[in-house]
């Protein structure tokens, strides 16, 4: 009982796309990117990682900051407050060395900015079917 | 008076700015992603005395020191343009400097303080051209953006105290190099570590012909490691021969630390060693724990400067600084800091400026980012 339990469990984390329950990271459903791993996801939204492994460039979105699935993307991927990524992309923007990801007012507009372009990711509490949902390694 | 009220009036005007939310210019129209952002300050300064070194008419050096004075000046007025497209960038920042003064004393200054293009091949390779801040040490390639820093002024090894220059057989010169004009970089990016890498080419001082010779360039080099995500250690090294003050090869080493606990604390320590071919080496290093309590961010350094062969510097002067930060609102930021000077005694031949041993200082300052 307690193996299939946890046999149940394994699959449902493999199959849902996210180890970290809240949310889902999406994708263009061109991006030929079928995982990501965590690192590469905390890079991008740190604005270090620029190109996905294709050559495409990343443009990351994130939700408006006082959004709750924005916190818990931020403090479990970034390890980072919402409120400590604002003044960081300020900094970073000040220093010459990136602007801040582009910000989605809602998850809908979320949904239609990653769809329409190929080189962008983000995140939402789910999926959508203009979108593709990859799991997070 | 008119300088004054001015100053004043600027201050009122940024802190009733920073009442109202604002934000950077950014916008994004296909592949081109446009941004303007920028900040100004305001700074005041006391200071209790200063040593100068003068040479009279006869050419002789003659010690003394300036009274208690005091001065409110807008220092900056910044503006980052940036435009973006797939992997090309290209960043133009502006600085005006002292250009609130009334008096027209003609102490206003505008500069292109960094103008760049960059293409980004990978994530290992990034090529940079233009005119750069050279990366060395902590803060040298951010020099001037001072909303990037807890305190209101750097450390001596990049912005030497006022009056250094005495004319003869030294320079008013920092201790980290000015400007590049070409760079390669990347970054390893790892699970909790992270390796940065620079390497740059700059421009030296001009032949007395008048051409530009590529014995006078200048090379130079950072490395930069992070790890478990909150441990950084660094090394910086430049080289030039022939740069401003004609002494032959010199070269720079730098080492550099930063700790941070949590987002509590941060620990910043670094040392520069300035190796001349025809004078005796300089060095200065500091230290700096500054904590992270709500929106206030104290902190306490010490800052040692040694320079053998300026007359002012030879007995080496210690700075202990206290202050903090206070983030008014995501725009908005004040410091405070007091410090100390003393020039230490040594066994050396003393000093030509027995004018002083200490000298105190009060700096603040307000910061609007937008």
């Amino acid at each position: 009982m307690l193996k299939t339990a946890f046999m149940l469990f394994l699959l449902s984390v493999t199959f849902t796309g996210t180890s970290f329950g809240g949310f889902v990271v999406i994708v263009n459903k061109e991006n030929p990117v079928s995982k990501i791993k965590k690192r590469d996801l905390k890079n991008i939204y740190r604005l270090k990682k620029t190109t996905w492994k294709s050559g495409l460039p990343i443009h990351p979105v994130n939700l408006k900051p006082e959004d709750s699935v924005r916190e818990d993307f931020s403090k479990k991927i970034v390890k980072k407050t919402s409120q400590s990524m604002i003044k960081f992309y300020l900094k970073r923007a000040l220093s010459g060395e990136g602007q801040a990801p582009e910000t989605a007012k809602s998850e809908a507009e979320m949904f239609k900015i990653v769809s329409g372009n190929k080189g962008a990711v983000g995140y939402a509490s789910r999926g959508d079917d203009s979108v593709k949902t990859v799991p997070v390694e | 008076m008119k300088r004054v009220s001015l100053s004043v009036g600027f201050f009122v005007l940024l802190f009733l700015s920073g009442v109202q939310s604002a934000s950077a210019v950014k916008l994004e129209a296909g592949e081109w992603d446009f941004g303007i952002n920028g900040f100004m300050d305001g700074v005041y300064t006391w200071m209790s005395n200063m040593p100068m070194v003068m040479t009279n008419s006869s050419g002789m050096q003659m010690a003394g020191k300036m009274p208690e004075q005091s001065s409110l000046d807008q220092e900056h007025m910044n503006l980052l343009f940036g435009v973006k497209r797939n992997k090309i960038r290209v960043n133009i920042n502006v600085d005006a400097r002292n250009n609130y003064t009334s008096e027209g004393d003609g102490r206003g200054n505008l500069k292109f303080e960094e103008i760049y293009g960059e293409y980004t091949l990978n994530d290992f390779v990034r090529i940079r051209t233009g005119t750069i801040l050279a990366p060395f040490g902590l803060y040298n390639s951010v020099r001037y953006i001072t909303p990037l820093f807890a305190t209101v002024v750097l450390p001596q090894m990049y912005e030497m105290p006022g009056n250094y220059d005495i004319g003869t057989d030294s320079i008013n010169k920092n201790f980290t190099p000015s400007k590049a004009s070409f760079m390669l970089s990347g970054d390893y990016l790892g699970d909790s570590t992270e390796i940065n890498y620079y390497l740059y080419i700059s421009n030296g001082k001009r032949a007395k012909s008048g051409r530009d010779e590529n014995l006078d360039k200048g090379f130079g080099g950072r490395l930069r490691g992070t790890f478990l995500d909150n441990y950084k250690l660094g090394f910086s090294y430049y080289t030039v021969k022939n740069d401003e003050d004609s002494l032959g090869q010199e070269r720079l080493y730098g080492a550099d630390i930063e700790l941070n606990l949590e987002e509590l604390l941060k620990f910043e320590a670094e040392y520069v060693l300035d190796n001349f071919g025809k004078r005796k080496n300089r060095h200065t290093y500091y230290a700096r724990l500054t904590a992270y309590i709500g929106t206030f961010s104290p902190f306490v350094a010490y800052d040692y400067a040694d320079d053998d062969a300026n007359a002012l510097y030879k007995r080496g002067q210690t700075r202990y600084s206290v202050g903090t930060g206070y983030n008014v609102s995501n725009l908005v930021t004040i410091k405070a800091e007091y410090h100390y000077h003393k020039f230490s005694d040594k066994d050396t031949a003393p000093a030509l400026v027995s004018g002083t041993d200490t000298i105190d200082m009060f700096r603040a300052s307000v910061i609007y980012v937008f």
